[in-house]
């Protein structure tokens, strides 16, 4: 074997090594949150303002799921009083896909009412963080979920922003995760809406295509234009743009601080956040339309 | 009696007898009471007393919007809207649509680009909305069952009622139910 100094081989090494940089980068290669959705996609617009708290949209997604029966009836109000460890609010289990949250907000003459179910984000956390690749982002717009594969390791509860992925802890043998599915095997997929945005009796929610949607906040015909929440939802974890944080803020964890991250660099700065004018309890108006 | 004098006396009645058709639209116009069931399924029908919200609300086109040929009384409205021709039905259905969001309800919105307002609410929820809009400002039943009372299939539905789940005795787990 032909002996080689170490002065050529370092030499050589670096000759190699520049020209893989050169030309070794794929054009593929996009860096997270630049995936604007599929051209088709569906969505949900939900405009919260309109939201009264009755709950149709929780019976309706139960039945059409073939959910277990609640512990109570869907028209009992006293669930949005039961608070979880830390004084938590209601969150989606294995036998509630979506759950409605109450907040009473000061300034605010009516108590705000929240939905809260799966955004089908564009970019899920939840995909990108399993391993076996349970997730998957259909071009009709639900983020769908194959149990057959997942190992019940929970990464995607961890990495959801939102905390939306439930677990079935119930099930000794075969626990598997549990969410919103937007009713995909049922409806999307023949373009019908979700039941919850067909039961509801106010119309919070409008189901159409999503680029349609945008144009819809965008243009002021819907409550409110916000474009900055839809980037946010379909962003988790505000990888590519600044935006509004979602009210449940899942860095610190409570019910009512939304705010504003004034730019990339300073999502991560607490101390750069501001009261977002939307949403801030002095000009609370109304909360912002979000979409998923 | 003199020929002035029938004249006069029969002037007279033809002014009251056409009175209700030259009266203003307002006073005390439509139906007394409206049955609106068209889309009962978990609730019954609504027995709306037409001729008592007449009386509380301040114009037609508080609730008809413009149909009626009255300037709406919504400042946004108003802006591009006014006073004008009567529209072919004031009622609520013949221009909300009860299947909303079905696909050709999309493909209508699709296909007009004329449209401007695409976001128009389906039946249901034109209904609830400008119901519940003025009740909860002005006052007036804001409950489900104020308005409409629940049927069999609507228990059902909510798991109320005679299918509610018998009370669980224990408090249950942190994050469980």
């Amino acid at each position: 074997m032909k002996m080689i100094n170490r002065r050529s081989f370092l030499k050589g090494g670096l000759a190699g090594g520049a020209a893989i940089a050169a030309v070794g980068t794929s054009k593929q290669a996009e860096a997270a949150g630049s995936f604007g959705g599929y051209p088709d996609s569906m969505g949900v617009l939900v405009d919260l303002t309109k939201c009264v708290g009755c709950r149709t949209c929780e019976a309706a997604c139960n039945k059409e799921q073939g959910l277990p029966a609640p512990d109570k009836p869907f028209d009992d109000p006293s669930v949005f009083e039961e608070k979880r460890e830390g004084g938590l609010p209601r969150r989606t289990t294995e036998k509630a896909y979506t759950v409605v949250q109450k907040y009473d907000v000061p300034g605010r003459e009516h108590p705000l009412f929240r939905k809260v179910q799966c955004n089908h984000c564009n970019e899920p956390a939840c995909l990108t963080s399993c391993f076996v690749n349970a997730y998957k982002k259909t071009p009709e717009g639900a983020v769908m979920y194959d149990p057959t594969v997942c190992v019940g390791c929970r990464t995607c509860m961890v990495a959801c922003p939102f905390y939306i992925p439930a677990y079935s802890y119930s099930s000794a043998i075969n626990p598997v995760v549990k969410k919103c599915i937007m009713c995909y095997d049922t409806r999307l997929k023949f373009g019908k809406p979700p039941a919850c945005v067909e039961a509801c009796p106010q119309e919070v929610m409008t189901f159409g295509k999503r680029k349609d949607l945008l144009k819809l906040v965008t243009s002021g015909s819907a409550r409110s234009p916000m474009p900055t929440w839809i980037t946010c939802t379909a962003k988790p974890r505000w990888a590519a743009r600044p935006g509004c944080i979602f009210p449940t803020c899942p860095l610190t964890r409570s019910a009512t601080t939304p705010i504003w991250a004034t730019s990339r660099s300073s999502v991560t700065s607490r101390s750069s956040w501001r009261w977002c004018p939307w949403c801030s309890p002095s000009g609370l108006r109304s909360l912002p339309a979000f979409i998923c | 009696m003199g020929g002035r004098k029938k004249t006069l006396l029969g002037m007279a009645a033809l002014m009251l007898l056409t009175a209700p058709l030259v009266a203003p639209v307002w006073a005390g116009d439509g139906p007394g009471t409206v049955e609106i069931g068209s889309l009962a399924t978990y609730y019954s029908a609504v027995t709306f007393d037409h001729a008592m919200h007449t009386g509380v609300a301040s114009s037609c086109a508080e609730c008809h919007h413009h149909t009626t040929g009255l300037a709406p009384t919504d400042p946004t409205c108003a802006r591009c809207h006014e006073a004008g021709a009567k529209a072919g039905s004031v009622a609520c259905k013949d221009c909300h649509s009860d299947k909303r969001f079905s696909a050709e309800d999309q493909a209508k919105i699709e296909g007009n680009p004329q449209l401007y307002h695409k976001g128009k609410p389906g039946l249901k929820g034109a209904y609830h909305r400008k119901c519940l809009g003025c009740h909860t400002t002005m006052g007036g039943p804001t409950g489900c069952q104020d308005c409409h009372t629940r049927n069999d299939k609507g228990d059902a539905f909510f798991n109320s009622g005679k299918y509610a789940p018998a009370p669980t005795t224990s408090a249950g787990h942190g994050g469980g139910h």
